[in-house]
């Protein structure tokens, strides 16, 4: 039965610029105090979509409401134009890496494949086995494949997640402060591998390292509660101020690296 | 072994090797998902059920199983559905099972027989019709592991990933906690249900140091259990103590020496590999 399901959603053909993520009057409560408010956005297929905010702004509120790890508490979330639970079988997650034990007694290699996972009583086969490995290869770390997941550095283990989240060959890949690990001289590499990703997939990553918005990045969101929706960079400047209530120039690094305009211009 | 000529030896030490099939899976779970005070909280509210038997005048066994089972899945319902804590759900439970023990014992006319075996424990006691139902709770264990061992590794893992990933992670959850439930009544009658955590947890915790994969974890800590059950039982029939008691402080004693072991052994590795630097 899950399996028929699942085929399904594969089966739908994509066009160019299909909307693969909507979310639409979207409000979420905890215990009463609004931590999203009106959230209106749209993902677009092969997006590379940047969503930035101070801490405690809901960043990673939204992304879990993306997979159903919470529900809504008003509004509506669709994923490959259906349910959160159908569609997010395309989805790749990365979440924060503080989410489980990292004495755990499990290899790099069984973590990944755990991305694979399709349904109870499905034995991993040869070919989880072989994807695991190309995934493992591609985020670089395969030689680390026998390796205690404690015996990592931090930049290590933050490509274990993203190979799990990429392991099941998804259509969407979410990350959750994917940077956050992640030396300045990795970054570089770290943005062309998302590159390279991202001719495969969609991309919603999050941060609120306001220089990690590259020149890769399609799209830029401001999320403080409120969603300010910048869509391709140059967006309107007023609009960021305001969610960070702060000077924009605090946003835009240097000149040569500079990707939104200049505060007034 | 001059030892092993009395039948409730042999009794006892297959009871060792089956309450350690149990232990080592359940345990394994029960040590790397951090749910030892939940297995706590099982135990004894187990003693309700234990209490019920005698009231109804059945074998506190057989009712212990539905009522630790039916407490398992109180202590998750609680802390999974509703708002109040997984700590508190879990006193709040261990407290109303002992309590309603307590008033079941109270209700039954006479004198409960042999009602501190099941408080303490007693592995030279076993009749074999308690050794048939540890065989039986011990299969059932093997084939749940055996049908969801990638989802119960996924969920002790990582929940939330679980979850997105598709697992159906409170219906494994509840189901580890049904397996949790299931080891407690095994357990019961050959320590007690005061000490039953002592032997859900301490082999797999003493194994957990010496491997990174949990398969293997499973089978060390079934054949670490075995040893040091064995090894408890002789030290009691030598020195004349509680079976229960003596099989625990062996353990824990365990434990500790395990502990300092590894401790040393990358004290030593350290020094080795810095004198190797300094070269």
């Amino acid at each position: 039965m899950e399996n028929i399901k699942s085929k399904k959603i594969q089966n739908i053909k994509y066009n160019k610029d299909k909307i693969i993520v909507r979310i639409k009057d979207l409000f979420f409560y905890y215990t009463g105090v609004p931590v999203l408010e009106d959230i209106n956005i749209s993902v677009w297929q092969n997006d590379f979509l940047a969503i930035i905010g101070p801490n405690g702004g809901g960043k990673t509120t939204l992304l879990k409401l993306i997979v159903g790890l919470l529900k809504p508490s008003g509004g509506i979330i669709e994923v490959f134009g259906s349910s959160i639970e159908m569609g997010r079988r395309l989805i790749g997650y990365m979440p924060q890496n503080s989410t489980f034990d990292l004495e755990f007694p499990i290899s790099v290699f069984d973590v990944v494949i755990m991305g694979r996972y399709k349904g109870t009583m499905v034995r991993y086969s040869k070919k989880d086995v072989k994807e695991t490995i190309n995934t493992l290869d591609t985020v670089g770390i395969l030689k680390l494949k026998d390796r205690h997941i404690g015996e990592l550095s931090g930049g290590q283990l933050q490509r274990v997640l993203i190979a799990r989240a990429l392991a099941r060959n998804p259509k969407l890949l979410l990350l959750d402060e994917p940077t956050s690990n992640i030396d300045t001289e990795m970054l570089q590499s770290f943005y062309e591998l998302l590159v390279k990703l991202n001719k495969r997939m969609a991309i919603v990553f999050i941060t609120h390292d306001v220089g990690a918005i590259s020149v890769y990045v399609k799209n830029v969101a401001c999320l403080n509660r409120k969603l300010y929706y910048h869509g391709s960079k140059e967006g309107s400047l007023g609009k960021l101020a305001e969610a960070y209530k702060c000077p924009v120039e605090i946003l835009a690094h240097g000149i040569p690296h500079r990707v939104l305009g200049r505060h007034g211009k | 072994m001059e030892i092993f000529q009395y039948e409730f030896i042999k009794n006892a030490v297959i009871t060792a090797v089956l309450i350690n099939i149990a232990c080592g899976i359940v345990g394994t779970f029960v040590v790397t998902k951090r749910i030892v005070f939940i297995s706590g909280g099982i135990s004894h509210a187990a003693f309700g059920g234990i209490g019920l038997g005698y009231f109804l005048g059945l074998d506190p066994i057989i009712t212990a199983i539905p009522f630790s089972i039916l407490a398992a899945f109180g202590i998750g319902f609680i802390a999974k559905k509703t708002k109040v804590g997984e700590d508190a759900a879990i006193g709040i439970l261990w407290a109303i099972g002992m309590s309603l023990g307590i008033i079941f014992i109270n209700l039954t006319p006479g004198y409960a027989p042999d009602l501190f075996s099941y408080l303490f424990g007693n592995i030279l006691t076993i009749p074999f019709n308690d050794l048939i139902i540890m065989v039986v709770l011990d299969m059932i264990i093997v084939v749940v592991t055996i049908l969801f061992y990638k989802e119960f590794k996924a969920i002790s893992f990582d929940e939330e990933f679980s979850k997105v990933a598709g697992v159906p992670v409170d219906l494994l959850y509840f189901l580890l906690l049904g397996m949790v439930a299931l080891s407690v009544v095994i357990l019961i009658k050959v320590v007690g249900i005061i000490l039953v955590i002592a032997l859900l947890t301490i082999p797999a915790a003493i194994c957990r140091q010496f491997t990174n994969n949990i398969k293997t974890m499973i089978f060390l800590s079934m054949s670490t259990g075995i040893i040091l059950t064995i090894s408890g039982l002789w030290i009691s029939y030598i020195l004349d103590l509680a079976s229960g008691a003596t099989i625990i402080m062996v353990l824990g004693l365990a434990f500790i020496l395990s502990y300092l072991a590894k401790y040393l052994f990358l004290s030593i590795k350290k020094y080795k590999s810095s004198k190797e630097f300094c070269k």
